[in-house]
């Protein structure tokens, strides 16, 4: 119990470690470092190359940057694969041993985390964002965060159940309606004679040829008669109100997350070049 | 002792016709209500999923599933996501997209291994290479079998599972940050503008299986008020613990709400409901059942894994009672394709019955639940409930992680799933949570269906025919979900006024027309459940020759069906309960949709399509929408 007291006692002091080391990004200042060597398969794709060296600088910033000491999962791993080979001592020492054979670099489980850490650092935000960047997140993105238009709407249905009566129905009920009259028309389970609404809403409950009629309606003139699989109906639009994009305070979460994913490619891709900056490689054709 | 007057006191108080002492307490709610645009005091309905599983959840995360929480909002939205398998280069290879975006959804991972598959695909996490996390990712299917029973085991003896450390404290830790990504997605989905477009639900799935016997729930919160830590089968492994656990947790605190909600209890082998009698833990008293009612107001009556409405072996004369039937009653023969028969309380209708039993013993009923459905997919895809392009939910069923394949894209036993409707002034977590509170709710197959149901002892014929249908309806009685108000003087029997759509479709894919409705009564005589169906609307005969080479539905069934029926045997002095059920015309299952786009011929020597020839495996499905009850309790013993 209480190695796992201790383990997790030292998580913590290692989650704070990573997350400061999370909050330092690579600079131009910073000096190049000597040049790395990296193995690439005699004839691999130019992806590959890439893929190989960025692998590679990856890595080598990862352990730059203490990653390696400082991650307990990591000790603990390493110095298990030295005991595992018949060395003893110290747990300090065992450490240094494994990372002088380049351990820390070609352990699978040791260079999995330090990769997936290094791809949470690569697209963390390098500053929580400010109202500014998020108001402009929502500006660029206004077409998903703006309201859908809503109208309020006049309906009169014609059932189905009239039968070969019904377009002559309606062509009488809309003619009527045109010339001001009042046409109470058939009775349709919850649609009511006027209300307000959207055309998406109306297209899901009774189908895309009505949702569509009253988007494009103009205002104050009876449209259709539109068949839907109840009937027909004729509508009129007395009121659009165009959408608004909504205040940030109410949506905040939302383009938080958008902000995020919309940035993590540029602050990956940015990164990477500068960490590719200060590590020159050296490739060589593996036999 | 019969305790109806009893109940009939205990009822003015409550608002409720038993003793649950069930109310919604909105003082718990964080939210202002009414705050939508549109917002309609005779409410409307809404549509959405409320059982969804995404990478978070260990089974769907082995079968390839990366889509998380945020993902699955965003599909159900509306936006179009990619689902396994995934190329080299992370592309996915299917699309998948809702025509229609859901209203609302509750993402509800598996609270069990919310934390172990963090662990175990988090490198360098504390368990990451032990040998059975090295394993789920090297064998996913071994090592989903090997980590799932410990959800398999007797109840008392859950734990954790070795990886998890002592007391499970690396999972508890690794859930933690889990279950900020779940209510931040949660949150980053709702839509707190007035034009409330989208309702998310903070959620999880409380995953205890006894011998695999299901005794699943979804737990699901009213607001962004929730505990710290969600709690699993390994924490508490009775229900009775988990609502403990609710209790401390949460509806002790002052703005804290929640329910649970079982599912699959066809898979459940006579464990998720009681027989008013059986005495084993806990014992059936009157605070048991209080407490029941009181945490669970709704039950999922059907989903991707099968359907949960009747058993196919029950007395009553239900020709419709086969539907979507899956031949397995354990969570281990579903998995393993194990074939057994379910026992009677496995059902939804025989628990309705069971409760009456309850009622009449202890004077409260513990199973007087309202009806949803939802898909309990695992891909991360809410609603995607069509029968035409199924991509399989993953699950129980094949998973497709490396490769697509081959065949059928799912048990053939399986189906897509259905949905969960609830009626509702607004689309707003209050709204919402209100409707599901007093079970002012539907479930159905999977199209959309809309349904509407009053009971009351008046109302007209002329109904069906006026413009005001639901303001007659709330104005002469109680809308689905409630107990019907006590008779009036010289009222002799209650009387249903039902309606319902079919489901508009979109211009790609119409939705198919109705063939009838039916009102699906069961009573108590004496100590005895009994039930029978009634038609009530509709042409049963409607569809009946569908050619199922063609699938085509042209030309039959209604748009539209009413009905305002009058239970013709009906008795003052015996307890009973009745739902609504609206049938669509006959048309293929997703099976035969895909046994025709592959040009099988039976005899097949495809093996891949060998349930295109396999008589057990049906060829076409009747979509449906149930109704809660109305419930009736006579006045006086």
């Amino acid at each position: 119990m209480w190695a796992r007291v201790k383990i997790l006692g030292r998580m913590v002091a290692v989650a704070a470690v990573v997350s400061w080391a999370l909050t330092r990004f690579p600079s131009a200042e910073e000096p190049v470092h000597d040049p790395l060597r990296v193995s690439v398969p005699v004839g691999a794709s130019a992806a590959a190359w890439d893929q190989a060296i960025e692998r590679t600088v990856l890595l080598a910033e990862a352990r730059h940057r203490g990653w390696v000491d400082a991650d307990p999962v990591i000790g603990r791993r390493l110095v298990a694969n030295l005991r595992f080979l018949g060395r003893t001592g110290a747990e300090v020492a065992l450490l240094d041993e494994a990372k002088g054979l380049g351990m820390d670099l070609t352990d699978v489980v040791v260079t999995s985390r330090l990769l997936d850490r290094m791809e949470r650092w690569l697209t963390t935000p390098p500053a929580p964002p400010d109202d500014a960047a998020l108001q402009a997140t929502l500006d660029a993105r206004a077409a998903a965060f703006r309201a859908p238009d809503r109208v309020r709407v006049q309906s009169v249905f014609l059932s189905h159940h009239r039968g070969d009566a019904l377009d002559a129905d309606a062509a009488r009920v809309k003619a009527s309606l045109v010339a001001g009259g009042a046409e109470p028309g058939d009775a349709l389970l919850d649609l009511k004679p006027e209300e307000d609404t959207t055309p998406a809403r109306l297209s899901a409950r009774y189908g895309d040829a009505v949702g569509d009629a009253v988007r494009d309606a103009p205002i104050g003139a009876w449209v259709g008669p539109v068949r839907s699989p109840f009937g027909l109906h004729l509508m009129r639009v007395s009121t659009r109100t165009p959408g608004a994009l909504p205040p940030l305070s109410t949506v905040r979460p939302a383009v938080e997350e958008q902000w995020a994913r919309d940035h993590a490619p540029a602050w990956r891709a940015e990164r990477v070049a500068l960490l590719r900056a200060r590590w020159p490689v050296v490739v060589e054709g593996a036999p | 002792m019969r305790l109806w007057g009893l109940a009939g006191l205990m009822c003015a108080c409550a608002g409720s016709g038993d003793d649950t002492g069930v109310t919604d307490d909105t003082d718990r709610s964080t939210e202002v209500f009414p705050r939508c645009a549109e917002h309609d005091d005779l409410r409307r309905p809404y549509f959405g999923d409320m059982h969804v599983h995404t990478a978070l959840s260990l089974d769907a995360n082995t079968q390839g599933t990366r889509l998380r929480p945020a993902d699955a909002y965003r599909f159900a939205r509306g936006e179009a996501v990619g689902i396994q398998p995934y190329t080299s280069a992370d592309v996915a290879l299917r699309t998948v997209q809702l025509e229609r975006p859901l209203d609302f959804t509750a993402v509800t991972d598996h609270a069990e291994f919310l934390g172990t598959v963090a662990l175990c695909t988090t490198p360098g996490s504390p368990a990451y290479d032990e040998a059975a996390c090295v394993q789920l990712r090297q064998d996913p299917q071994a090592a989903y079998i090997g980590l799932n029973a410990a959800t398999a085991a007797e109840q008392g003896r859950a734990a954790y599972p070795e990886l998890c450390g002592d007391g499970g404290a690396d999972c508890l830790a690794a859930g933690m940050d889990v279950w900020g990504e779940v209510r931040n997605a949660a949150e980053a989905a709702y839509d707190r503008t007035d034009a409330c477009g989208f309702t998310s639900f903070v959620g999880y799935e409380w995953s205890g299986g006894p011998g695999t016997k299901n005794l699943h729930r979804n737990v699901v919160f009213r607001t962004e008020v929730v505990p710290e830590t969600p709690t699993s089968y390994f924490d508490e492994s009775y229900p009775e613990g988990l609502w403990d656990r609710l209790d401390a947790d949460c509806l002790d605190q002052a703005t804290c709400d929640v329910i649970t909600i079982p599912h699959n209890a066809n898979l459940s082998s006579g464990l998720m409901f009681r027989d008013v009698n059986d005495t084993t833990y806990p014992a059936p008293d009157a605070a048991s059942a209080r407490r029941r009612a009181r945490m669970e107001p709704l039950v999922e009556i059907f989903q991707h894994k099968g359907d949960g409405e009747c058993w196919p072996g029950s007395s009553a004369a239900d020709e419709l009672c086969g539907f979507e039937k899956v031949p397995y009653n354990t969570l281990a023969g579903a998995n393993l394709d194990l074939r057994a028969d379910p026992t009677p309380l496995d059902f939804v209708r025989d628990v309705l019955g069971e409760g009456l039993r309850w009622q009449s013993k202890f004077g409260v009923d513990p199973y007087r639940y309202g009806i949803i459905a939802s898909t309990d997919t695992h891909l991360g895809t809410p609603g995607l409930t069509s029968e035409s392009g199924f991509p399989g939910h993953g699950g129980a069923g094949p998973g497709a992680r490396d490769v697509l394949p081959a065949g059928l894209t799912d048990n053939p036993f399986f189906n897509p799933g259905g949905l969960a409707v609830l009626w509702s002034e607004e689309n707003s977590r209050e709204g919402l949570f209100r409707a599901m509170r007093r079970k002012e709710a539907y479930g159905t197959s999977g199209p959309r269906l809309v349904l509407r149901a009053f009971a009351g002892w008046g109302y007209g014929a002329a109904m069906c025919d006026a413009s005001d249908f639901a303001r007659q309806g709330y104005d002469g009685g109680v809308p689905m979900g409630a107990d019907l108000p006590a008779a009036p003087d010289g009222a002799t029997a209650p009387t249903f006024a039902i309606s319902a759509l079919a489901d508009a479709g979109t211009a790609a894919h119409p939705g198919a027309p109705l063939q009838r409705l039916q009102v699906v009564k069961g009573w108590l005589d004496g100590d005895t459940p009994r039930f029978k169906v009634f038609d009530v609307g509709g042409d049963p005969n409607a569809g009946a020759d569908l050619d199922t080479a063609t699938c085509s539905v042209d030309g039959v069934g209604e748009p539209s069906l009413c009905s305002v029926w009058t239970d013709p045997e009906f008795d003052p002095t015996a307890p009973a309960f009745w739902y609504v059920r609206a049938v669509e015309v006959p048309t293929c299952r997703w099976t035969q949709l895909q046994c025709n786009a592959a040009n099988i011929t039976c005899p097949t020597d495809d093996s891949s399509y060998a349930a295109c020839c396999d008589a057990d495996v049906p060829k076409i499905t009747q979509e449906r929408a149930w109704s809660s009850p109305f419930w009736f309790l006579p006045s006086d013993g």
